[in-house]
């Protein structure tokens, strides 16, 4: 089985469509092509629609740059049902082919989980992350997913969240790293790599019809953001961090990286220091939250504290989706004032108030 | 894939940027064949009068040859009176052999086999390209079946796919013909945007694209020379060759190297000698054809 886990816009879809028409089997249905992926996703309809509802329930975004998403999204992939579920669809899939291929963005959120169902049925787990620049990715999202009004200094931390964990979960898997520019320049030597460092020859060996059809997927047309912070605006801290991870994980391309360990510990590095930025950060903005949330405390609508053009307000940029079904919580006593701010403040606006300040207020009003 | 018209190379080489010439009306302008040789200077007599009776223009990619085979082509299509049909061209560029050296090229680099194919058929002004070896032969058959393409699929956009079965040629007089048949391969196409070559794993690629009429020429129409005192692999840049993609190729190494050793006649394989004074290959010309028709010769019935 082989997993394509890494950040959207990324070649993820073209990786996958290349392999498909190698000999893996891509679960249909299909996502519907569309003009951000013109010659489709190459992503299981049933594998979207169910990580869809999971990161709702975790209340996790797609390309969430909260560190602590991981937790959220770590007790779903212990879910015995949800486990249950996967297994019997992946069964299902393997019941007619030797070789399955499972690609969707969402999906480097809950590889413990499919590596772990995988291996259930017997299945060799392998992944692979394609690499972009982490500007060029920014610039694709905020083209392609205008709707989605995050801001780019978000966009940049998202990238760099997804991916510095992303690289920690497959560790111990047989994996490979693809550059979404060398796909484009010629398809074969990165598939060819591929196929050698996980032993799959059938992906080299695919008849010359399946081959062509492959390569009729290629077109340097679709590389079609650039490389560029300029006009993006990400704070330099934040791209600076971005570059350093960026160019270690080019190294990871090459399938035996000199100093490999070295560029481990690196990583390590970086991804204990994107969380501490990232709790300063939310330190820093903590103004700005208390600022937001005391109006939902009083049972009024908020001000906006922020736009940026064709934005709504600042809570609406976050984008949180209402979770599917509700998390089992402790029920406070109800004539306590943390159980009637319970009653006065709706569901949707109690999860924008981040965890700290809400002991913070419980401390305060309880 | 770039379906641009102006092609360019990485190493940034203007004179062999190319320029295609797809014929996009429907015209009766035939073939062009387009072989890419090199050191062919002994096939190319028996190779290049078929190939120049049969087609409306003929044009050899040399690529290095250090024999004399640019010379050759010229000389015969002299003899022929067929020199305006011939186009001499040369392609420079050390090119990539099959397998893993073809792999580490990148397809753009005029090192590569698929660049270097793309830029031969660049040149293909006529409605139909057909890809020729020199050391391929036709048979008097084959050349009329040709010829006869070129009206009969005047209207349609076809593909041509035919087998081309080796022929060992040990001596002047002796020659070994492999019975066991091989795969028909894609040789000749419309020259149209929708026919580039494509790079796969080990090799340029070129295949016939879904709906478009795919005519099989007759088993009887060519056969290829393999001489036995050459080396016949010498564009592979190893010889492991694939079980699961690369069958014909590995059968054709391991007889040509029984053939050579001579210690038995492999299975599947039948001896032919011709009189004294003509030629095998020759002998074989006339005779191939009726010889893959006739029915009734037993020793060329496939044997596996």
């Amino acid at each position: 089985m082989l997993l394509v886990a890494g950040s959207g816009r990324s070649g993820t879809s073209l990786f996958a469509s290349v392999v498909g028409n190698l000999g893996f089997h891509v679960p249909r249905p299909w996502v519907k092509a569309d003009d951000s992926n013109p010659r489709g996703f190459g992503e299981p309809q049933w594998v979207v629609d169910k990580h869809v509802k999971l990161l709702r329930q975790a209340n996790v975004h797609a390309s969430d740059a909260r560190p602590t998403a991981w937790a959220d999204a770590a007790k779903l992939c212990l879910d015995e049902q949800v486990s249950t579920e996967v297994r019997l669809w992946l069964q299902e899939q393997f019941s007619g082919h030797d070789q399955v291929l499972i690609k969707d963005p969402r999906l480097l959120w809950f590889l413990p989980l499919w590596r772990r169902v995988g291996e259930e049925l017997d299945a060799t787990v392998h992944v692979v992350t394609m690499l972009r620049h982490p500007a060029e990715v920014v610039r694709s999202k905020l083209h392609w997913y205008q709707s989605m009004t995050l801001f780019d200094a978000n966009r940049a931390a998202g990238w760099l969240n997804t991916m510095l964990f992303t690289e920690r979960a497959t560790r111990d898997y047989r994996r490979a790293f693809i550059r979404f520019e060398d796909l484009l320049e010629d398809w074969t030597q990165p598939i060819a790599r591929v196929s050698s460092q996980l032993e799959v020859p059938t992906l080299v060996n695919a008849r010359a019809r399946e081959q062509l059809s492959a390569d009729d997927l290629v077109d340097s047309s679709l590389h079609r953001s650039k490389a560029t912070w300029e006009d993006l605006d990400v704070p330099k801290g934040l791209i600076y961090l971005t570059e350093q991870v960026w160019e270690e994980l080019l190294l990871l391309v090459d399938p035996e990286p000199d100093g490999e360990e070295a560029v481990l510990d690196r990583l390590d590095g970086y991804r204990e220091e994107y969380v501490s930025y990232y709790r300063h950060a939310e330190q820093v903005a903590q103004s700005t939250t208390l600022a937001a949330t005391r109006p939902l405390l009083q049972n009024k609508s908020p001000r906006p504290v922020a736009t940026r053009p064709g934005a709504q307000t600042m809570l609406a940029t976050a984008r949180l989706q209402p979770p599917a079904s509700k998390p089992a919580q402790p029920e406070p006593p109800p004539n306590s004032r943390l159980g009637l701010a319970r009653r006065l403040i709706p569901a949707r606006a109690r999860r924008l108030i981040p965890l700290r300040l809400k002991r913070a207020l419980a401390e305060l009003f309880g | 894939m770039s379906l641009s018209k102006e092609w360019k190379n990485r190493e940034g080489l203007r004179e062999y940027a190319f320029r295609w010439n797809w014929v996009k009306d429907s015209s009766d302008s035939g073939f062009t064949a387009v072989l890419r040789v090199k050191d062919e200077a002994r096939s190319l007599p028996w190779a290049l009068p078929g190939v120049l009776r049969s087609v409306e223009q003929t044009i050899i990619v040399d690529n290095g040859s250090t024999d004399g085979t640019p010379e050759v082509a010229l000389r015969v299509a002299e003899e022929l009176g067929y020199g305006e049909r011939l186009r001499v061209l040369s392609y420079p560029f050390s090119v990539s052999r099959c397998g893993p050296e073809h792999l580490w090229t990148y397809p753009d680099s005029v090192h590569s086999l698929t660049y270097f194919y793309n830029w031969s058929f660049s040149h293909v002004l006529t409605r139909y390209a057909l890809k020729w070896d020199g050391d391929m032969v036709l048979t008097p058959e084959g050349e009329q079946v040709l010829r006869d393409l070129a009206w009969q699929l005047q209207g349609v956009d076809a593909a041509i796919t035919m087998r081309r079965d080796p022929v060992y040629v040990e001596s002047e007089r002796v020659a070994y013909v492999d019975a066991v048949p091989g795969k028909a391969e894609p040789w000749g196409w419309r020259n149209s945007p929708d026919y580039t070559f494509s790079k796969a794993f080990d090799w340029e690629l070129m295949m016939p694209r879904p709906g478009d009429p795919v005519t099989r020429l007759p088993e009887f129409a060519c056969f290829e020379l393999k001489w036995l005192d050459a080396d016949e692999f010498g564009h592979w840049s190893h010889s492991d060759f694939k079980v699961e993609i690369n069958d014909r190729k590995r059968r054709e190494w391991e007889l040509f190297h029984a053939l050579r050793e001579g210690v038995s006649l492999p299975e599947g394989v039948v001896r032919v000698e011709s009189r004294e004074g003509l030629h095998v290959v020759e002998h074989l010309r006339r005779t191939y054809g009726a010889l893959r028709q006739a029915a009734e010769v037993p020793a060329l019935s496939p044997v596996r």
